[in-house]
């Protein structure tokens, strides 16, 4: 049940709203409170252009989460790589229309975190519709925090929802949100869009579904497999007014591209932002070259407190659903194998059952390794092209881009169209989706049932059911019947939150779920269409996938009949893209009309609390020591003790740098958000010291270096005191 | 003899391996097998219904574990006149227990496994059972290769250093076959198990368990091992539970001990026996 309402009467009461809830809300009203602080305002802008808000806030949570993404294979994270950031670009028109555009590395959102994080941001005067949240798809990101209760339970191999890291994750976002629309960020700004095409980054990792389409495809369908995805990296390029002399500067820039940020693989057990990640790290040091603001870390401590760019570059998915970057066959790391294994076991004691055997520490290391090159070298790739077209961008900009946007909020089982019924009464989880898609098999990839019978943890045949008795899901085979219940019913999202946002001349398809290419194709051509009809004659439409919600997987009818990966998780049927379409399409049209569409998110149902966020304070913080060094051919170790991982918030701050000593030169090599640095916590145990960290630094161990632990400064708003630790040097050591 | 019950302990904790400490990891579980009758080295110990409760701490050292156990066994109802016990007839109740250490661990193809054990009786031995006159204490060592998943052939020894003061070899081969269902992992397994006493048999002034020097019995044992998915404990946070089910044990009598199935005439000389059912529900945590 979805509940509409015109601009126009949101704004007339909050009576209206009860009533709406009471009249239209029905059954699912009890469970699904709806927002009541609704009401659209028109914010005056402070002048008569484009004015843009830029703001980039870490979200690294301390290490003791489930790696979110690859089910059971994934991970609990020991400690952060590339830290993970929420990056936010703000817009406010001429006429005080306004729109946050935000980007997480997170595997996903809940509409849960979306609605939170509007409730958070008390500063930046948001409506949830103004809001597009979309997470990046890293899979070395938190699981705990979504709505539907499934994605706590199965996506990570630590289950449970905790309230903790919703919190979490929505005050950090919450505070980017306020940052980028904080008066003092919020600056007269011209913007332009472009698109170029990236070809070699990224290849269709679904094909056969791909070939399967007969309706509607893109220009040049069939196409072969390493050209048979969306290869058009859009960018929105914004600078903004330098109040000091009043010159224009690059500030940062939004860009879209589909594809798996999936090069690490599932053996890696430290929060990382992956392809993403890297690629925003680069065009951000670029941007501030060409701002000529000081961001090399190279240089000699140009911003002793805090390396990090200075400008924002946002990289939101698109049309990933069925898209792999070019990942050599050797970043795979080998699967968990069920054998015989050695258990503890006593004199007297009677057979041990069967065990996972993981893979040896060294097979690990060398695929990891190789998923580190092939970061630099994919992510080197797309970076070239972005910056090119980064640059070729600047005589297009302009300070009169207007802003509009259409919103709704979904219930999707059993939703009716004109009396009938187009989606089936619950979700369905397929047994293609078991298996894992080719990113990341899971151990249950080609399973057999007592060794013999296929259990459907594989793509095609055996994954399909043609005697599904449910018409909307036929042909796909439930995933796991005898664990059905307790794993998924109930369990599944049932909430989209649909968008359509104009920037200027593009329209963005913001859609709550990873689409595969062809289906991306329908969506935009549909937008397209829509707005062509209502006067749009030049329009251009750009899909932003896993925004605002997560449904899991959206592909064809044709692709959904073969039943792989993305067809098995796509809960609601192969009829699920032309529902879509069509809402999509009036979204489009309402926005040429007077009022514009606008609809309520409901808020998340209550789920069962699971505390996996490290708590603060269990322990004293102990006095900051280094404990020891080491160093090995590649890299060198230092391990300190600090304070526990629940005091020690990786968010709030950067902790440590290395620098290299040459002669009486000082350079700052790295500093702890890095591809090459790694930082991990000591585990709590009998033996083990809880307050124990270790940096590993992959750099070459000759000469001296010296190792610096920060000051560091404690978020305010979190709930525990702030701390100051003193600098303090380990100087210097030399490792041979 | 306290010292050298700790020697061997400690060489039991230390045995075979440069083994260090490293990554702590504990494991705790408990074992309890219901079974139909007490088997031991081919011996029927008891012919009536068995509980047999174990706990047992294991603390992982380098590739392998340092395992301690309390392993016991009680005899369901009272044994009547015809039949086997440990407890003494008319008796019931607990009748043995063991204390064990043992150091399992890997090495390339190799299960190695070196640990030392003390039997303790709490029978009745005017009533027939096994009194504490009967405690002992032994050491053993295994090999079992596992180059192969499907077939897993095996070695043990024990030596009895005090109240029976000999040796007592086995042989043993355990064929697999995964019949695993998603979300439940188990196994069927087929094991032959052949024994040879070498000093454990009948002399004088010594406690003994066979009658003659050699072999012993030879068994064949099918077994079904059935536990919950290490990714369903982990998603629901529950520890390893394992369910091993013997239906039956078909094996061929070699001394004249082994035959004996009960007291009556007609089992003192079984060329063959069978024993009914042994479940074994394991809990770990690990």
């Amino acid at each position: 049940m979805t509940v509409e309402w015109s601009r126009r009467r949101l704004g007339a009461s909050l009576l209206a709203c009860a009533l709406a809830v009471v009249t239209f809300g029905g059954e699912r009203a009890a469970a699904q409170a709806f927002v009541a602080d609704v009401g659209v305002r028109h914010v005056p802008a402070q002048s008569g252009v484009l004015q843009a808000g830029f703001a980039r806030v870490d979200i690294t949570p301390p290490p003791g989460l489930g790696l979110q993404g690859f089910g059971p294979e994934g991970r609990e994270a020991r400690g952060f790589r590339q830290r993970l950031y929420v990056r936010v670009l703000a817009l406010v028109d001429a006429h005080g229309q306004r729109l946050a555009l935000a980007v997480a590395d997170l595997q996903a959102i809940s509409p849960g975190l979306h609605l939170k994080s509007v409730k958070l941001a008390e500063g930046a005067k948001l409506e949830f519709h103004e809001l597009l949240l979309a997470a990046t798809h890293t899979h070395a990101a938190p699981s705990h925090y979504f709505d539907a209760a499934a994605f706590n339970e199965v996506g990570s191999s630590l289950a449970g929802f905790d309230k903790n890291v919703l919190a979490f994750f929505a005050e950090r976002i919450a505070t980017a949100l306020d940052s980028a629309f904080h008066p003092a960020n919020l600056e007269p700004a011209r913007a332009a869009w472009g698109s170029t095409l990236i070809t070699g980054a990224s290849r269709n990792r679904s094909y056969e579904p791909y070939l399967a389409n007969t309706g509607l495809t893109p220009p040049g369908f069939p196409a072969p497999i390493g050209l048979a995805v969306d290869r058009t990296w859009t960018m929105l390029r914004v600078e903004t007014l330098r109040q000091s002399d009043e010159k224009w500067v690059p500030a940062g820039a939004f860009s879209i591209f589909g594809v798996h940020p999936t090069i690490i693989p599932a053996n890696n057990d430290l929060y990382e932002a992956d392809l993403h990640g890297y690629v925003n790290r680069r065009l951000e040091r670029f941007i501030d070259a060409e701002a000529k603001l000081p961001n090399d870390p190279q240089a000699p401590d140009p911003h002793p407190d805090d390396p990090r760019p200075h400008s924002v570059h946002l990289w939101a998915n698109g049309a990933e659903g069925d898209v792999s970057p070019t990942w050599q066959a050797g970043t795979r790391c080998p699967l968990p194998r069920l054998r015989r294994g050695l258990r503890p076991s006593g004199a007297r004691a009677p057979r041990r059952a069967d065990h996972w055997e993981h893979p040896g520490a060294t097979a690990v290391a060398r695929c990891m390794s190789l998923a580190f090159e092939e970061v630099r070298r994919i992510g080197d790739l797309i970076a070239d092209s972005a910056e090119r077209l980064f640059l070729r961008l600047e005589p297009a900009l302009s300070d009169t881009v207007t802003i509009s946007r259409a919103f709704r909020a979904l219930e999707l089982p059993g939703h009716q169209r004109n009396g009938l019924q187009r989606l089936p009464d619950a979700p369905l989880a397929g047994s293609a989706f078991l298996g894992g898609a080719e990113d990341g098999r899971s151990r249950f990839y080609r399973w057999r049932d007592l060794g013999l019978f296929p259990a459907g943890a594989e793509e095609g045949a055996a994954s399909r059911d043609v005697s599904n008795k449910d018409l909307f899901q036929r042909p796909k085979r439930k995933a796991l019947p005898l664990l059905y219940g307790i794993l998924a019913e109930g369990k599944l999202p049932t909430l989209a939150q649909l968008m359509v946002a104009r920037i200027g001349g593009r329209y963005l398809v913001s859609v709550p779920a990873e689409v595969t290419t062809v289906a991306s194709f329908r969506l935009t051509e549909a937008v397209r269409r829509a707005a062509t009809t209502a006067g749009d004659s030049v329009a251009r439409a750009v899909l932003v996938g896993l925004a605002n919600g997560y449904l899991l997987y959206l592909t064809t009818p044709e692709e959904y009949e073969l039943q792989h990966y993305e067809g098995g998780a796509n809960l609601y049927g192969g009829q699920t893209l032309s529902v879509f379409e069509e809402e999509y399409g009036d979204l489009t049209r309402s926005l040429f009309a007077s009022p514009e569409r606008v609809s309520l998110a409901p808020t998340r149902e209550r789920l069962h609390h699971t505390p996996l966020l490290p708590e603060p304070g269990r322990r004293s913080p102990g006095d900051r020591r280094i404990l020891g060094t080491s160093c090995d051919a590649n890299s060198v170790t230092v391990r300190w003790e600090d304070e526990a991982p629940g005091d020690l918030i990786p968010a709030d701050g950067l902790l440590l740098r290395m620098t290299h000593i040459d002669r009486a030169q000082q350079r700052t090599v790295m500093w702890d958000d890095d591809l090459r640095v790694e930082v991990s916590a000591g585990r709590g145990g009998l033996f083990r010291n809880q307050n124990e960290w270790k940096a590993r630094f992959f750099v070459e161990p000759l000469g001296q270096f010296e190792f610096t632990l920060l000051e560091r400064q404690r978020q305010s708003g979190t709930t525990y005191p702030e701390l100051n630790h003193p600098r303090f040097e380990l100087r210097p050591f030399e490792c041979r | 003899m306290a010292l050298r019950n700790i020697a061997c302990m400690l060489v039991a904790a230390i045995a075979a391996s440069g083994a260090r400490p490293l990554a702590a990891q504990f494991a705790a579980g408990t074992d309890l097998t219901f079974a139909s009758q007490y088997h031991w080295r081919g011996l029927t110990r008891a012919s009536g219904w068995v509980l047999q409760p174990g706990v047992y701490a294991a603390v992982k050292l380098g590739s392998g574990y340092l395992t301690g156990e309390f392993w016991e066994s009680i005899e369901f109802g009272e044994a009547g006149p015809d039949q086997l016990t440990d407890a003494g007839f008319d008796e019931g109740g607990r009748t043995e227990y063991n204390l064990s250490v043992q150091y399992l661990f890997e090495l390339h193809d190799f299960v190695l496994g070196a640990g030392w054990v003390a039997y303790r009786f709490r029978g009745d031995p005017s009533a027939g059972g096994r009194g504490r006159d009967s405690d002992t204490h032994e050491v053993f060592g295994s090999v079992e290769w596992r180059g192969i998943d499907f077939f897993a052939p095996r070695i043990s020894v024990w030596h009895d250093y005090d109240e029976v003061d000999g040796t007592y070899l086995e042989a043993a081969g355990s064929f697999r076959v995964p019949i695993t269902a998603m979300g439940v992992e188990s196994s069927f397994y087929l094991d032959v198990v052949g024994g040879y006493s070498l000093g454990q048999e009948r002399s004088v002034g010594e406690l003994s368990y066979f009658d003659d020097h050699g072999p012993t019995h030879v068994a064949v044992a099918p077994t079904f091992v059935i536990a919950a998915s290490e990714a369903v404990e982990h998603m629901f946070n529950i520890p390893s539970v394992t369910l091993v089910i013997e239906p039956f044990r078909f094996q061929q009598n070699i001394d004249s001990e082994t035959r004996r199935t009960s007291l009556r005439a007609i089992d003192q000389n079984q060329e063959v026996k069978w024993r009914i059912l042994s479940i074994t529900l394991s809990v770990a945590l690990q």
